[in-house]
């Protein structure tokens, strides 16, 4: 008899108001009673079930009886399609959407777990391909591999192209990918929800230099050019920080690119390095213009 | 290594970016003052009512701009020369339409008078370009929903994620009369009611985008941002209307009687600023919304196709 019978057994006599313990778990299935308090912990703490003993019926209960036993048996794509599902909901902030993320993480035992209160549930669209097609581009992405896509644009128009994808982003609850298109000979961005299908060769791909990740911000905005700034600290920085593209020159001047002035204010204050901004004279304005306004609520 | 910038540059109060852009350029310039409302109803653009059929929040800048803001402008009398161009990268040329429009936009801030431009921050909405540092290789702006702005590199002048290079330079002023204005902001809000397609084949115009807006709420299939953006746009959109025809009536020798006009987009304004209540701009896109109230929304939004068709019709027999 299978720990799993066992487990689905003790679910049942609990639902059906019995409360079971481990005398007559360990009675009705021959099994040692620390065998049956084994099980009872495995229902506690690996599958979650919200199970408390009572002393006054001598046996377990469900606390909250809205919970089911997760369903064990998942096939590659229901896994993969979990798993994309758990990644898109993670990428929604601001919403009941972590709960989601989280479950299916745990259903896939993928251990992303992200706590959130408010349960306010958008909808995204996933059917067993597209966890298939998101499994592919995510290993492709992971191993650098080429892939073999059919894609449909807006135009309803169906391409056979061979991509090699780098990043993912969400928008507007759609999910991206950033990737070089061998047809176009160029970065391009494109729709998951338009792949047909998705194949991955034996071929490697190299990043191509027209794509800095440095630069990619989740959006579609890869062809901006960054902000230069040339900052002199009074001794080194870490540079893992600021998380942009940092040249280091000589006596603790950096060459640093970013994207938003407010991020690099930040976590210029963060670094709690005395620091100088030489260039631009722009950004020297709004570092002055920044402590003027904390001056201003302070003093 | 030169540089510049205009002082006092605002942008006037209204959902409609690119006229709220065009009145902090037009004021600058000394070449319009007066409320946003009038110049809202005077260009025309108070009429645009452009809704995608998933309520996409692109939906109300979804025109031809070249024709249409060159034309809006001509109506007032302001004469204006706008460039567009789409930054696709199959294309061999854009680098150098984008040096012109540096060399273009620098040469009106030097003659004083500020620019409009598409998206010169990361929102993508219509801005003004009011200084430049030849130095820092900048664009000073002024955006619609940031005090202090990050200026735009001149690299990345066109480059935002509806890569459009659009710049409105404003040259010169003539005078035009009054009914002049008058007849044609309201016989151009009727085209755009009657509009049987607008630019986009997902898009509708007029009294088509009722359908869209309706159909797409029935359906349960939009964008809850677009839904709250466009209902923000159009509340406001529809007040200005309301206050233009008023003036209208008031000021026109020509113009037949509005009084009905203006009684039904009393109760129009009314039920848009209903419906932006009950979705107020910034829901985020993936919180989710009462059933009720998107029930009531489209009723309103049925009423409202009801009460500007008849609207429309007065206004055609005023003309």
């Amino acid at each position: 008899m299978s720990n799993l019978h066992r487990i689905m057994w003790i679910d049942d006599r609990i639902r059906c108001g019995t409360y079971p313990n481990c005398t007559r778990i360990s009675a009705w299935f021959e099994i040692s009673r620390r065998q049956a308090s084994r099980d009872i912990e495995y229902m506690k703490y690996s599958l979650g079930a919200p199970i408390e003993y009572s002393h006054v019926k001598n046996g377990y209960y469900y606390t909250d009886e809205t919970f089911i036993l997760p369903y064990h048996y998942l096939t590659k794509d229901e896994k993969n399609a979990l798993s994309y599902l758990a990644a898109r909901y993670n990428n929604i902030t601001g919403s009941g959407a972590k709960q989601l993320a989280n479950l299916f993480s745990r259903i896939t035992r993928e251990d992303k777990s992200i706590s959130h209160n408010k349960l306010n549930i958008p909808l995204i669209h996933c059917g067993l391909k597209t966890g298939s097609i998101h499994e592919t581009l995510t290993a492709a992405s992971k191993n650098k591999l080429k892939v073999k896509i059919e894609y449909i644009n807006a135009s309803n128009k169906k391409s056979t192209r061979i991509i090699h994808p780098y990043v993912f982003f969400d928008k507007n609850h759609t999910r991206y990918v950033i990737c070089f298109c061998e047809l176009r000979s160029g970065i391009r961005v494109f729709r998951m929800e338009r792949f047909k299908n998705a194949r991955l060769t034996n071929e490697a791909f190299e990043i191509s230099p027209e794509f800095d990740a440095g630069y990619y911000d989740g959006t579609f905005n890869y062809s901006m050019k960054p902000y230069k700034a040339l900052i002199e600290f009074e001794k080194p920085i870490d540079e893992e920080i600021f998380k942009y593209y940092i040249r280091k020159m000589p006596d603790n001047l950096y060459e640093i690119d970013f994207f938003k002035s407010g991020i690099l204010l930040s976590k210029l204050f963060d670094a709690n390095i005395p620091f100088r901004i030489q260039s631009p004279s722009w950004l020297k304005d709004k570092l002055k213009r920044r402590i003027e306004k904390i001056l201003e609520k302070n003093m | 290594m030169a540089s510049k910038t205009i002082d006092n540059v605002k942008i006037g109060m209204t959902w409609t970016s690119y006229m709220g852009s065009v009145q902090g350029v037009l004021e600058s310039s000394g070449m319009w003052k007066g409320e946003t409302w009038k110049l809202m109803g005077m260009t025309g653009i108070a009429f645009h009512f452009i809704v995608h059929k998933q309520i996409c929040p692109s939906s109300v800048t979804v025109y031809e701009w070249l024709q249409k803001h060159y034309t809006m402008m001509d109506r007032i009398g302001i004469f204006s020369e706008a460039y567009q161009n789409y930054n696709d990268p199959k294309f061999n040329t854009f680098e150098m339409s984008r040096a012109e429009g540096v060399k273009r936009i620098k040469e009106s801030i030097d003659n004083d008078r500020p620019v409009v431009v598409w998206a010169p921050t990361e929102v993508l909405e219509f801005g003004i370009i009011k200084g430049y540092n030849d130095e820092d290789g900048i664009f000073q702006v002024v955006s619609c929903n940031d005090e202090s702005p990050d200026p735009l590199l001149y690299s990345n002048l066109g480059k935002s994620e509806i890569p459009f290079l659009f710049y409105q330079i404003f040259k010169d002023k003539t005078g035009v009369d009054k009914e002049k204005i008058f007849r044609g902001s309201l016989e151009y809000g009727l085209e755009e009611w009657r509009e049987p397609n607008s630019t986009g084949p997902d898009y509708a115009s007029g009294r088509n985008a009722y359908e869209y807006l309706v159909n797409a709420l029935k359906n349960k299939d939009y964008d809850l941002f677009g839904l709250s953006y466009i209902l923000s746009v159009y509340n406001d959109s529809k007040n200005c209307i309301l206050q233009y025809l008023g003036y209208v009536s008031n000021e026109s020798a020509e113009i037949g009687n509005l009084d009905e006009a203006i009684a039904l987009y009393s109760q129009i304004s009314k039920k848009y600023n209903r419906m932006a209540e009950l979705v107020p701009f910034k829901t985020p896109a993936d919180e989710s919304i009462d059933d009720e109230k998107i029930y009531e929304i489209t009723s309103l939004a049925q009423e409202c196709l009801s009460l500007e068709d008849k609207a429309m019709d007065v206004i055609s027999k005023s003309l």
